[in-house]
């Protein structure tokens, strides 16, 4: 097992697209039916490389998704940072499940970040609980399995380790 | 642990004190790439329906283009006239008041931000002197006005954001009130109404300019909609607005005149007019 250079290169790109995909113009009722899909990449990659993907890299991809969106600067960095540390404890179980079962983790483990960030928002947005938050953590839980098939056929491919 | 406690405090501070403001415009240097990768099909359809259109509908837009531009000169030709009036009498009132102002153009960036917030972004920022607050109009009325600046790109809160609000007044009576988002595309409400005002549909709403952010005159929204409702303290009004923001691709951003127009009749009064136009 040796570690290769093109691997980072990967995952960056993968995180990238995820961005692009997160703000892509849909009409209003699509982007409410959006999942999130920087976090469910992130989330992957800190389940398959651990190792690779540490709460650092997480805490700036937060950052940089937290300008790109215009929200509280911090918020979406600590939901990251948080997605990343408990798949960091939990990689040894979850990997062992099956992938419906990690979806329906991810349904709780979004519902409560949605929470989070419903909690941050409110600092200094007034904002209805819309039916949003939780379509959102749902929506995310059926896209897994797509992005959980994609990202592991693509890190198969260039065999990032 | 670190990250988390990091980011409590970045939180912290973003809310209370602005020193993150370098911290934001290098952060968006680095997701620039993002916005200009989203921007590329739009953009590159823009090209080609450029590029490959052909003479016959070239030579048609040219005509409607310029038969446009004749009647709206034509329409200028009185506004110097008027514009003398309004100050001689102004003046005779002798109350001051403000009136002329510059632009600048921006093309939108197509992004969706999130499903609960209507915001845009503009392809200009700093280099462009853009401050917060300066308001968004474009052809038809006003659009809404600029949050954040970046070196690259700004952020545009939209009229229709459940967290705006702009003061109006009602054209035709000239009552003042205030108009507020309500997260539907180009809509807006008039919550602040009593039962007896006198508005009907169809009615234009124009900025009041009592905010100190909007300039005076624009038109924002026609009322669309009204619903008494008894037993509450105010009726429920609606109203489109009437820049429609989903058919927009260039905006303007207004600089007001800080001086307000000189009273004395003897000096020149001509506001600077210019339409600055840096694309």
């Amino acid at each position: 097992m040796h570690a290769r250079s093109s691997g980072n290169g990967v995952i960056y790109l993968s995180l990238f697209i995820a961005m692009c995909l997160s703000v892509l113009p849909w009409t209003n009722h699509v982007s409410a039916l959006m999942p999130n899909w920087t976090l469910l990449v992130l989330m992957y990659w800190s389940l398959a490389l651990p190792h690779k993907v540490s709460i650092g890299t997480a805490f700036v991809t937060g950052l940089l998704f937290d300008v790109l969106t215009g929200s509280n600067l911090g918020q979406n960095a600590l939901i990251f940072s948080l997605t990343t540390f408990c798949s960091h404890t939990f990689y040894s179980r979850l990997r062992n499940y099956h992938v419906w079962q990690q979806a329906i983790f991810i349904l709780f483990f979004l519902s409560l970040m949605q929470l989070l960030a419903l909690w941050i928002t409110q600092l200094n947005q007034q904002q209805g609980l819309g039916y949003h938050y939780v379509v959102q953590a749902i929506s995310s839980a059926v896209f897994w399995p797509l992005i959980f098939a994609s990202l592991r056929s693509t890190r198969r491919r260039f065999k990032v380790q | 642990m670190v990250a988390a406690v990091i980011s409590v405090l970045l939180l912290i501070l973003g809310q209370k004190t602005d020193y993150l403001q370098s911290l934001k415009d290098a952060l968006s240097l680095i997701v620039h790439p993002v916005l200009l990768a989203i921007d590329v099909p739009n953009k590159s359809l823009r090209w080609i329906a450029e590029n490959t259109a052909d003479r016959a509908e070239l030579l048609d837009q040219n005509k409607k283009l310029t038969s446009e531009a004749l009647l709206l000169k034509a329409r200028l030709q009185k506004f110097a006239a008027i514009e003398k009036e309004n100050t001689r009498l102004h003046n005779l009132l002798e109350s001051s008041y403000k009136i002329g102002e510059q632009f600048i153009s921006a093309s939108l960036i197509d992004v969706n931000l999130s499903a609960n917030t209507q915001h845009i972004i503009i392809d200009k920022g700093h280099r462009f002197n853009l401050f917060e607050g300066q308001s968004v109009i474009n052809e038809d009325g006003v659009i809404g006005q600029i949050i954040e600046v970046h070196p690259l790109s700004s952020r545009i809160l939209l009229i229709t954001d459940p967290n705006h609000a702009i003061p109006v007044e009602i054209n035709r009576t000239g009552l003042r009130t205030i108009a507020i988002g309500n997260g539907v595309l180009n809509t807006v409400n008039l919550p602040y109404l009593p039962h007896n005002t006198d508005i009907k549909p169809g009615d234009l709403l124009i900025t009041s300019g009592l905010g100190g952010i909007f300039p005076m005159g624009y038109p924002v929204a026609r009322v669309s909609k009204l619903t008494p409702s008894p037993g509450e303290a105010f009726m429920r009004a609606e109203a489109a607005t009437i820049a429609k923001i989903d058919k927009t691709r260039e905006v303007l951003l207004v600089w007001s005149n800080q001086q307000p127009v000189p009273l004395l009749p003897s000096e020149p009064t001509t506001p600077k007019q210019t339409i600055n136009d840096a694309r």
